[in-house]
């Protein structure tokens, strides 16, 4: 790792990023017109410090194969991880409902919905 | 020009960055508008104007406020400190913005300036934040690269440090 702080930092931002997606983050059409009605910052949740939590990150370097150098990028590697899992931890929660599949983003009002219609 | 249109513009007078300042400008201008457009004080930046992501923030008389949410004769008579006006003991920064260097507290450096005033006035307040103080103190500002946690730590980092010392070392 050529710069192990930017390389922390990367997987930060996309932990956060993959936590957003996860929780908070959607564009929205109509369905009639395709308008978008996800416009601007108040109807786009975009996660704030206190939102989100303190990470610890861990690291297995491995050598690229296809290139002499063995080098790879980090850009944010972090989001490919947590939205899956955010989501399965979900998803396991809502087990003893029979549920197997929640679509993202995991909004409070989905989860009232299927424990409503599990009760 | 008829009467209708000159009555739209103000004089106002403000202390920016410790400078006085005198302006004539239309009354519906901003304050972020007329820093960046007027005074060329393009550190400030403008990244939704819907007063969401604190991009845009600055001190009017030592407290943070959104300046895409203030007109610019709002600040008449004020006192303006932007990002440019920051200047402190470590090689000309602040601990704020030394801490912000240290910890590795921007990635693409947009949401940097507004963090900068937000944590400035955060630590002027409470000069011994909690976590999750810095955290609630730095809430109204957004940041898409970083997670936050480093821009905490960079906050913190200026509050243990507010002045340099010898066991400060590169």
């Amino acid at each position: 790792v050529i710069n192990p702080l930017l390389a922390e930092g990367q997987v930060h931002g996309g932990v956060a990023q993959g936590i957003a997606q996860a929780l908070y983050e959607v564009v929205r059409y109509t369905p009639d017109g395709g308008q978008p009605v996800t416009s601007t910052l108040l109807d786009y949740l975009v996660p704030t410090a206190p939102d989100l939590p303190e990470y610890t990150a861990g690291r297995i370097t491995t050598l690229c194969p296809n290139n002499p150098l063995g080098a790879k990028g980090i850009g944010e590697s972090g989001a490919v991880g947590a939205p899956a899992a955010v989501v399965n931890a979900v998803v396991d929660a809502l087990a003893p409902y029979g549920v197997e599949h929640v679509d993202m983003p995991v909004t409070p009002e989905k989860i009232w919905r299927i424990l409503k219609e599990h009760r | 020009m008829s009467d209708t249109t000159t009555s739209r513009y103000v004089s106002i007078r403000m202390t920016i960055n410790g400078e006085p300042s005198a302006a004539t400008v239309d009354a519906r201008t901003l304050l972020v508008h007329h820093l960046r457009e007027n005074q060329r004080l393009t550190g400030t930046h403008i990244g939704c104007d819907t007063s969401n992501c604190g991009a845009c923030t600055v001190l009017l008389d030592g407290r943070s406020i959104k300046s895409c949410t203030v007109l610019a004769v709002q600040a008449d008579g004020g006192e303006v400190t932007t990002i440019e006006g920051l200047s402190g003991p470590y090689d000309g920064f602040t601990a704020v913005q030394e801490g912000f260097r240290r910890c590795h507290g921007l990635q693409c450096g947009y949401c940097t300036p507004g963090m900068v005033m937000a944590a400035t006035s955060l630590l002027a307040d409470n000069p011994d934040p909690s976590e999750m103080e810095i955290r609630l103190g730095i809430e109204g500002n957004m940041c898409r690269c970083t997670g936050y946690q480093m821009i905490v730590d960079s906050v913190r980092w200026a509050a243990e440090h507010p002045q340099p010392s010898d066991d400060v070392t590169e």
